[in-house]
């Protein structure tokens, strides 16, 4: 089955509502981690594919970030609507941080955990982090925001 | 236009590799734009912006102008982060 790029765009924005409805839902963190990651994969392969119809980059977050031209056009398109050398600056910065954060916190085989075996898994990779509450859900809640952040940009840059 | 990005590539994994020594690791890639991952404990208990901050003002202070737009992406993780059992992408 064949996705075009808007498809794909579409597809992100629908794929992050449904991560933070599980979020809300209240027992099922460790699908809304995976799905929240889902949308971010399919926002740079709708990027990727309005430059490259070919994927070769798999589920390999940092791969598809180089791929989809993300930062590149940002810059570009920016500065082109007046925005200065420090704000685009700011805001490429921003969109790093983004990178980074889905980039540790995020698997492709997430869609095999359970809750009890990704929260383990975070609580060793975060380095137990003191966190009142349910860490998992933690966990998840700055996973989400990052990755809706990332959505966000992507769907001012999309437009552009 | 190869040859200088494998330049680029070798000056700043010169730089990063000093600034972040064994047993940390600096993986490089120059694809369209360099990407990388940092794997080093200084990375602990650093939020994502600051991490981005730190190997920013790195690349700043030893990158032309020109040389830092061939950047995309380093990003920096501690070795739990980057190696846990669920970390292995398929």
């Amino acid at each position: 089955m064949d996705f075009p790029p808007e498809h794909y765009f579409q597809t992100a924005l629908q794929r992050m509502r449904q991560a933070q409805y599980l979020y809300r839902e209240g027992a099922s963190f460790a699908l809304a981690i995976y799905v929240g990651g889902v949308a971010v994969e399919c926002l740079l392969r709708a990027f990727k594919g309005r430059r490259d119809p070919s994927l070769d980059e798999r589920h390999d977050l940092l791969r598809l970030f180089s791929a989809s031209g993300m930062l590149r056009i940002h810059r570009d398109k920016l500065l082109a609507n007046r925005w200065s050398e420090a704000q685009v600056d700011s805001h490429v910065r921003s969109l790093q941080a983004a990178v980074n954060e889905i980039y540790k916190l995020w698997a492709n085989n997430y869609r095999f955990a359970s809750e009890e075996r990704l929260r383990a898994h975070l609580k060793e990779v975060t380095g137990y982090q003191k966190i009142k509450g349910d860490y998992l859900k933690e966990q998840t809640r700055r996973f989400l925001t990052s990755a809706q952040k990332f959505i966000e940009k992507g769907v001012v840059l999309w437009r552009l | 236009m190869a040859t200088v990005k494998t330049s680029l590539l070798r000056k700043l994994e010169k730089v990063l590799t000093k600034r972040f020594p064994s047993p940390a690791t600096v993986k490089l890639d120059d694809l369209d734009g360099i990407i990388g991952v940092i794997t080093s404990d200084q990375f602990a208990g650093m939020e994502s912006m600051d991490r981005q901050n730190l190997i920013g003002e790195i690349i700043e202070s030893h990158l032309t102008l020109d040389e830092r737009r061939q950047v995309q992406v380093i990003v920096g993780v501690t070795p739990e982060e980057g190696t846990g059992y669920l970390a292995t992408a398929e």
